[in-house]
This record gives C-alpha cells, sequence and structure tokens, in this order.
C-alpha cells in the first residue's frame, strides 16, 4: 500500500546491506594467504627476458605436481632484489639476469648460494617498418642508429642489466672498431625512449613509436622479430672474450640514492637462488631442480635462450642437499 | 506551566541575554520581535534542540533544563514546516508512533483521527512535493499533535500562508488553544498577536523587553521599539506641558495635540494608534480636539483596506477600510480633515 | 537566421573534442583488437578469474569500508570542530599520493612488522599478497571519492529536518537511518560507484601490496611486460567491458530503488 512505502523502518534497511558485508567479511578474511593445506604457492621473482621460459617451466612443472601453483612477478632484475631487500615481500625463489645482482645485494643476508644456468647474446632488434631496415647490419648500425630520422630505445641501466649490457657493447663497439665518440653519441641521443626493463622496450617496436632497440636475442626471438646479430667481442654471450669484456666499465646508481657504483663488463650469466627465509623452501628447491635439470634447460633452449654447457656456482659447499644431488654443479673460482 | 529562569545563550553574534518567562497552562502566548532578535533560537532552546549556557527550563514543575529534548513532550512546528522529503504525508504524521507502539494498525487509526482533524485526510497517500504552503502546514501541525505535546511551539506560521487562508489557519489555532494546549507562537506581525494572543512578549535583541495582556502591550509600549513592534507607525517628538489645565502635546513643528490627564515627562515620544485616527473629507462639526487639516500625501493598499499618509504639520499615517474607501475615496493632494481623542495619543519616555 | 548563435556553436565544439578526446583512445584500443583474440582471451580461465577478483575485491572492500565512512562524513558535515580543515585534508591525500608511494607506505603497514600486520599475524592471517591486502590498498587510494561524495549529500539535507525528526521523539540513530541516509542517498551512491571503479582500476598500490592473486590491472601488465601489446589488449578490452556493464546495472539498480516517481530530493547531485 502506498501509505506505508512511505514509512521506511531501520529494519528493512539493515536486511538491506547486511547480507553482502557479512558474506564479504567471511570471504576476504579466509583469504589472508599462507599455507592453506590445499596449494603450495611458490612465489618467483623474475627477470623480465625469462618471462616467457618461465611461463613454459611453470605450466609443465604444474602440470606434474597438481597440488603447487607458481606465482611469477617479473620485474628488473634490481627492482626483484630491492622487493626483498627493502620491501621484505615474500619470495621463494629469485631468478636474476645478471649473477652480481644476487651476490652483491642478497648473499649473505637473504641467501648464501647462486647457480649460474643460462646466458643470452646482446642483438638489435628490430620489425619491418623500422627505417633502414632493409640496409642495417652487423656493421653498419653505429650509423643507422646516429642518424637524425632513426629512434633507437634501451633500457634503464640503473635499474635492468639489460641497459647497463647495453652500455658494454656500445663501449667496446667504440674500443674495438675504431668508433670514436660512439658512446657519448649514444648514450646522449633518443633519451626518451629509455625504458625501465628491456622487455618495455618491446611495445616500442610493436607499435612503430621506436625503429631499434638494443636487446636480449632470446627475447628477440620469443616475440618473433628481427634482429641483427653483431660480432663476439662485443656482444657479452661469449665465455672466451670475458677479458675483452671486462676491460669497460660503467657508473650506475648505488645501494643508496646519490651513490654511484662502478660495474665492469662481463659476459651474460642468469642465475637462480632459493632464499634462506623462502615461505615454501621445500618446494621452492624442488622447482629449481626441475628448472636446473634436463627437461627444464630444455625448455630455456627451446624458448630461443641458451644454457650454460655447465651450471656454475661460487659457494658449491653451501647448495642445499637436494640440489647437489640431482644436478652437476661446478664450482666457480 | 512553562517557566524560563535567566536564560542566556550565545550563538555567534547572538545573544539571548536573562530571559524570565512564565507561561500558566491554556495560555497564547505570542512573542513578537524582528528577525534577528532571537526568537526562533528561544524556541529551539525552549524544544531542547540546545542547551542554554545559563538559566533553567521547568516544565510542569519539572526542570527540564538537561532533559533529553525526545522526551520532554514538546511540539515544535518550524518555519517552513520542516517536512521530510522522503515520506509521504502518512509517513510524516506517522514518523513519532514509529519508535513506540509498532501495531500497524493503531497507527493507521491514529493518523486517520488526526487527519480528520486537520482537515488533510484526502492528502495521505500523497507525496510531499505538491503541496501548498497551507496543505504543509496542516500536515506539519498534524505530525506534531500526534505526539499529544504539553507545549506547542509555533515559529511564525503565518509566514508562508496565503492571505486568503490565514483567516482559516487562525480559526484552527484558537480551536486547538481553546481546547486546553497551551501555544507559544513566535512573529514578527503584531496582527497576529491581537487576534490570537492571551499573553504577548516582546522580544529586541536577545531580551524581553515587555510582557503582558496584548491591551497593555499595544496600548501601553514602554518603548519605541515595542511601538514598532505593535505596528505603530504614527510616532512624534514631542514636548509635554500643562496648558493651563490641560495637558498637551507639542511637536517640532507646533503642532498641539491635546491629551488626556496624566503624568508625563518633559519631553518624549508621543504614539497615535493609526486605528484610532478618523478622517474625512468636511471639516467635522462639533467642537472636537485634535482637530487637524491636512493634505494626503499618499495613499497605499493594506491589508485592511488603504493606509492614507496625511501631512498635516506632521505626516499622519491612518488606515481606512475597503468598504469606507469605495464610499467615501480620497485623492491624492486633496485636502482632508483628520481628528483622534485625547486618549488616542499615548506617551513614551525620552527617545528610547 | 541560424536558430544556434556563436554561443551555443563554441559549446558544442567544446564538448566534442572533449568527449573525442575520450573516446578516440578507447575506441582505437577496441579496433585494434581482433574479434578471435577477444574469444580466446574471454576463455582463458586465468583472464576471467583476474577480472571477477578485481571486481569483487573492489566491491567488497567498498562495501565494507563504507559502513565507517558514511558516518564519518555525517560528522564531517554537520559538526565542526577544531583542526577540521586538517582532517580535511588529510581525507584528500591518497588522491594526491602517488600510487607507488603509497602501496609502499601501505605494505609497511600491514607487513609482518607493521602495525596491523602484527595483529593479523596474531589471529593467522597474513596480509601482504592476500585479497585482504588487495582490498585495503584498493580502499586506501579510492576512499576519499565516497567520503567527499557522502559528505555533500549530507551537507545539502537542511539540519532542521534532522532536529525536526529529534522533536517528534526519534533517537539520533533513528534520524540517521529513516531522515539522513535516505535523503543523501544519491549522493551515497554515487561516492560509492566512484571509490569502487577508483579501487577496481589501481594499480600502482596493488602491485606493491601483492602482485599475485592478481587482479586484472596487473594482469593487463603483466601480460603487456612479458609478451607484449598484442597479449595486453584483449585483456584491457575484456576489463572494460565487464566494468562498462557493471556500472551501468548498478546505476540502474540504484535510480529504481528509491521508488519509481521523480523527486527532487535534497540532495539531487
Amino acid at each position: 500500500m502506498i501509505y506505508f512505502c512511505g514509512l521506511i523502518n531501520i529494519q528493512s534497511g539493515l536486511k538491506y546491506i547486511a547480507v553482502p558485508v557479512i558474506m564479504s567479511l567471511l570471504w576476504i578474511s579466509g583469504c589472508g594467504s599462507g599455507p592453506h593445506g590445499r596449494q603450495v604457492e611458490i612465489i618467483v621473482f623474475h627477470a623480465g627476458s625469462l618471462s616467457v621460459p618461465f611461463n613454459r617451466l611453470k605450466e609443465e612443472y604444474e602440470k606434474r605436481n597438481p597440488g603447487i601453483r607458481i606465482l611469477l612477478e617479473p620485474a628488473g632484475s634490481l627492482v626483484c632484489a630491492r622487493k626483498i631487500t627493502e620491501l621484505r615481500k615474500p619470495c621463494d625463489i629469485i631468478a636474476s639476469a645478471d649473477y652480481s645482482v644476487i651476490n652483491n645485494l642478497l648473499i649473505p643476508e637473504y641467501t648464501r648460494w647462486s647457480i649460474r644456468f643460462a646466458t643470452n647474446e646482446m642483438v638489435i632488434a628490430f620489425s619491418d617498418k623500422s627505417k633502414y631496415s632493409s640496409e642495417i647490419n652487423s656493421s653498419n648500425w653505429p650509423d643507422i642508429l646516429l642518424r637524425d630520422d632513426v629512434v633507437y630505445s634501451r633500457s634503464d641501466p640503473d635499474s635492468d642489466p639489460c641497459g647497463y649490457r647495453t652500455v658494454f657493447t656500445i663501449m667496446l663497439t667504440e674500443k674495438l672498431y675504431g668508433k670514436k665518440g660512439l658512446t657519448e653519441q649514444m648514450l646522449s641521443k633518443n633519451r626518451d625512449f629509455m625504458r625501465p626493463k628491456e622487455v618495455d622496450l618491446i611495445a616500442l617496436i610493436e607499435s612503430n613509436a621506436a625503429d631499434y632497440m638494443f636487446q636480449y636475442k632470446s627475447v628477440a626471438v620469443q616475440h618473433g622479430l628481427r634482429y641483427i646479430e653483431l660480432p663476439d667481442d662485443v656482444n657479452l654471450s661469449d665465455l672466451n672474450d670475458e677479458q675483452t669484456y671486462r676491460s669497460v666499465s660503467f657508473e650506475v646508481t648505488g645501494k643508496e640514492p646519490g651513490t654511484k657504483v662502478s660495474i665492469r663488463g662481463d659476459f651474460i650469466n642468469y642465475s637462480i637462488s632459493v632464499l634462506d627465509r623462502a615461505p615454501e623452501r621445500d618446494a621452492a628447491i624442488g622447482f629449481v631442480s626441475f628448472i636446473l635439470g634436463s627437461e627444464g634447460l630444455e625448455i630455456f633452449r627451446k624458448s630461443g635462450q641458451k644454457t650454460v654447457a655447465l651450471l656454475t656456482t661460487e659457494q658449491l659447499d653451501l647448495l642445499p642437499a637436494k640440489l647437489l644431488k640431482g644436478l652437476n654443479v661446478e664450482k666457480l673460482n | 506551566m512553562l517557566i524560563l529562569n535567566n536564560i542566556s545563550k550565545k550563538l555567534g553574534d547572538f545573544h539571548l541575554v536573562n530571559i524570565n518567562l512564565e507561561i500558566s497552562e491554556g495560555t497564547y502566548y505570542v512573542l513578537l520581535g524582528r528577525s534577528g532578535s532571537g526568537k526562533t533560537q528561544l524556541l529551539e532552546l525552549i524544544a531542547g534542540l540546545n542547551s542554554p549556557d545559563s538559566g533553567e527550563i521547568w516544565l510542569d514543575g519539572e526542570d527540564i533544563t538537561r532533559k533529553k529534548l525526545q522526551k520532554r513532550g514538546i511540539g515544535l512546528v518550524f518555519q517552513d514546516y520542516a517536512i521530510f522529503p522522503n515520506l509521504t504525508v502518512f509517513g510524516n504524521i506517522a514518523y513519532s508512533l514509529e519508535s513506540s507502539s509498532g501495531d500497524k494498525k493503531i497507527i493507521k487509526e491514529k493518523v486517520a483521527r488526526v487527519a480528520r482533524e486537520l482537515n488533510i485526510s484526502h492528502l495521505l497517500g500523497r507525496n510531499t512535493h505538491h503541496l501548498s504552503g497551507g496543505e504543509l502546514q496542516r500536515v506539519a501541525l498534524a505530525r506534531t499533535l500526534i505526539t499529544s505535546p504539553r507545549l506547542l511551539l509555533l515559529d511564525e506560521p503565518m509566514a508562508s500562508i496565503d492571505a486568503s487562508l490565514k483567516d482559516d489557519i487562525r480559526r484552527l489555532l484558537r480551536r486547538l488553544n481553546s481546547h486546553g494546549l497551551t501555544i507559544i507562537h513566535v512573529t514578527h506581525d503584531y496582527r497576529e498577536a491581537v487576534s490570537l494572543s492571551s499573553m504577548v512578549g516582546v522580544i529586541h535583541n536577545g531580551r524581553i523587553i515587555q510582557e503582558g495582556k496584548p491591551d497593555e502591550v499595544f496600548r501601553k509600549p514602554v518603548n519605541k521599539f515595542v511601538a514598532r513592534y505593535s505596528g505603530i507607525r504614527n510616532f512624534f517628538r514631542v514636548k509635554f506641558r500643562k496648558d493651563p489645565e490641560e495637558w498637551v502635546a507639542v511637536s517640532n513643528s507646533n503642532l498641539v495635540i491635546s491629551l488626556a490627564d496624566g503624568s508625563f515627562p518633559d519631553e518624549g515620544l508621543l504614539i497615535i494608534r493609526s486605528e484610532d485616527i478618523k478622517i474625512s473629507i468636511t471639516r467635522p462639526d462639533n467642537n472636537s480636539v485634535n482637530c487637524f487639516r491636512g493634505i494626503v500625501t499618499d495613499i497605499l493598499p493594506s491589508e485592511y483596506g488603504v493606509e492614507v499618509s496625511v501631512d498635516a504639520g506632521e505626516t499622519f499615517y491612518i488606515d481606512v477600510s475597503a468598504d469606507t474607501f469605495r464610499k467615501q475615496p480620497l485623492l491624492e493632494s486633496s485636502e482632508v480633515w483628520i481628528s483622534f481623542s485625547p486618549e488616542a495619543g499615548v506617551a513614551l519616555e525620552g527617545s528610547n | 537566421m541560424n536558430r544556434y548563435g556563436p554561443f551555443n556553436w563554441i559549446f558544442l565544439i567544446l564538448s566534442s573534442i572533449v568527449l573525442l578526446f575520450l573516446v578516440a583512445p578507447l575506441t582505437g584500443l577496441f579496433l585494434h583488437t581482433g574479434v578471435n583474440e577477444l574469444f580466446e582471451t574471454a576463455n582463458d580461465k586465468a583472464v576471467q578469474e583476474s577480472i571477477a577478483l578485481t571486481v569483487w575485491i573492489s566491491f567488497a572492500a567498498t562495501l565494507f569500508f563504507s559502513i565507517a565512512a558514511v558516518p564519518f562524513s555525517w560528522l564531517l558535515a554537520r559538526k565542526t570542530f577544531y583542526l577540521k580543515s586538517v582532517v580535511q585534508g588529510i581525507i584528500d591525500l591518497p588522491v594526491v599520493l602517488p600510487h607507488t608511494a603509497a602501496g609502499i607506505a601501505l605494505l609497511g603497514f600491514i607487513s609482518r612488522d607493521g602495525l596491523l600486520g602484527k595483529a593479523a599475524s596474531a589471529v593467522g592471517l597474513n596480509l601482504v599478497n592476500s585479497r585482504g591486502g588487495i582490498a585495503l590498498a584498493m580502499a586506501f587510494v579510492s576512499l576519499p571519492f565516497l567520503i567527499n561524495a557522502a559528505r555533500d549529500g549530507f551537507s545539502a539535507i537542511p539540519e532542521r529536518l534532522e532536529k525536526a525528526a529529534l522533536n517528534l521523539g526519534a533517537s539520533r540513530t533513528r534520524v540517521f537511518f529513516t531522515i539522513s541516509l535516505p535523503l543523501a542517498w544519491r549522493s551515497i551512491v554515487t561516492g560509492f560507484v566512484m571509490m569502487f571503479a577508483r579501487g577496481m582500476s589501481e594499480f600502482g598500490a596493488v602491485v606493491i601490496i601483492a602482485y599475485h592473486p592478481m587482479i586484472a590491472p596487473v594482469l593487463i601488465y603483466d601480460r603487456f611486460s612479458s609478451f607484449g601489446l598484442k597479449y595486453a589488449r584483449p585483456a584491457a578490452v575484456l576489463f572494460i567491458i565487464v566494468a562498462l556493464v557493471v556500472f551501468t546495472i548498478l546505476r540502474l539498480l540504484s535510480e529504481r530503488r528509491k521508488s519509481g516517481d521523480k523527486r527532487n530530493d535534497y540532495a539531487d547531485s
């Protein structure tokens, strides 16, 4: 009756909201994370360039181990480390594009070992739509990239190993191929097209906002991009050229803002570790032994990434027993 | 039944100062004052919407100064009625009943009864949006009366009522009061006081400056302000003297006005009520005193007919009823005679 | 004779520019996404879960916080108190705070060393990397919208109405639920929708608290950074469509809720 529509009393009002409120509260509170007893969740912080192989590893591993969920969090390698050291975010496994990140920032407080398992190669990637894409090759690229109408992109040396590796490649080219002033010119050009991590550059090429990017070969392959290979003595992939690589160095932001740290060129070395305080340590070690086992490494290779011939570590005696047993790891000096 | 003892309240720029009131049961008390004089604030204090800085409020022998407003049993009808727009008329009227008796049937009956009394039964199902001022007021009254208040407070009840309906409302209020309901009716319009009140209080700048039966207050205002509120428009600054046996008042323009016997100061204000002055085109034949010739300077329509301004040395404002004016129209700039008895003049001290 | 003088034309043109600006990028997004990709993405369980999660968490967070926020807004509307403008400023802070900063601040608060985190672990809950933590992040950045809208709604109600209700014998609680709340309802709902919407789209603060479980904004970014634009676009488009549907439904429901006739509430937005 119209009369009673006018009577809005407390009871009906409360009823309307009580049910959804209680439901939401129950649901949200029931979702603090942590071991549910039902699913084991392994948290992996990994470098952006490892996204594709790691996604495949995750699929495969979860298929074989139904009670396990792998949670992948890609970020620049330095950001991965900072999430652990400064934000104290929970993490089981860290896989970095540069072993020195783990060595310098995480050992010994957060973990005591790391294993090097993969490598990569610096290339210059581009698409059909890029300017002069039909001309460019491994010797004329400096001239082309320096042209005014060409835009090239690279990642930020302060947050991403690919960034400082790009710088090393350029420096080595200047040094070994007599391109005087190349470093200075390149570093000051197209600064607006610098991005926090290497995989962010992909979008620039795909949308034709940039013509060329310095990139890991595996990433270029995974995304179906064209690329030119660079000579071994500058592309940081050859173990034999280690001394050459070490002849250049560059300053990046240190641990504190305002401080600088000098890093030396080195060949590209991906390394992986399980943190001491990993919430799911045992399960994590299990996953790592899968990653570093023959099947895991095969997945990397199928994804276009080169793995090392031999797994190496500097902390052989500190490796967890399970890994020592199942894998063949050599000590590095 | 209501006693206010030394009530004071400061509210921003505004003060209520030492208000003392005593209102017995069944009184129709009109509180007369301009806007800003504090009348609304006083009502809110009595109702309990605010508490006084100092002083006490007693209702039927009980100190209610600190009593919760929901329990005071005092009904307040706001100036713009404050009808709840989200409820129907029924919902508004039934609002006070919701917390107590839950039985829908009983509520329906009570509401129907009050609605009948106030002639708004036909509005019960309606929304409040398109109701006229008069209808809204009846709804506001209904919703307050249904609580059977001991005391009813009305803030400017006539403010939004069409002139043609004011009579109806006045009749209604008189009826409520005659059934025994004590009413405090706040207004700026002295005519409401004249037609309804059994007691009048004049409030000015936060103080009550005069109180008493309407007759006393309007015939013998204590000062200029009360006089103004009483709607008196004829004020003259005069000197009083005995001339020789009788008292007269002499205005600045040397108009000599005969007065009834009494005591007078040397100088002060003389006031004459508009309705006490007669006006005619021809000179009145008897030898009445206070007969002056003047020129009509302005004729303005008023509620009672017309208000005629006549310059007879001083400017006099005279009320003429519509009927009289029709029978004997006056023209601007025409010559007229005004007359009034010596009793009509009332003296006020000084300039205050 | 031109019926529409220059005034009308200028306004029309300006309005079109604004509308175009808002619509063009979205249209571009939609056009670049193939229908096949869209279907594939729609069938991807991870995407479905993510979008549902996002909508549900933001809704629940908004509902949960509105219980405390609405009375708070009423206080802000009705009472004056010392330092009120400071409080107002604090309320507006989350809007101005860069999202990453907000996330970092919240993380400190809810991680195991933080105030709330300690309390949570006492009951066995871990807020980081949890839906609860995400809800907190969403609520933190979007509360100002609800508070301000509700406060404006309450302010628009003449205090006289509440006084009249009190005079008729209603307790303060009853006045709040039967008079204040219904009259401010429209504004409150608008505020609710804004808070809900804003929460749903939050990325920067949430990603610091919890990368997983993945809400849609994080999913889109994850797909973008791991696999590129082609992979991210369909997810973005799907999310937009779902958001549109949800908000349209919400709007329709709220219009209907307060019985059919057109009322000129005091709190007309």
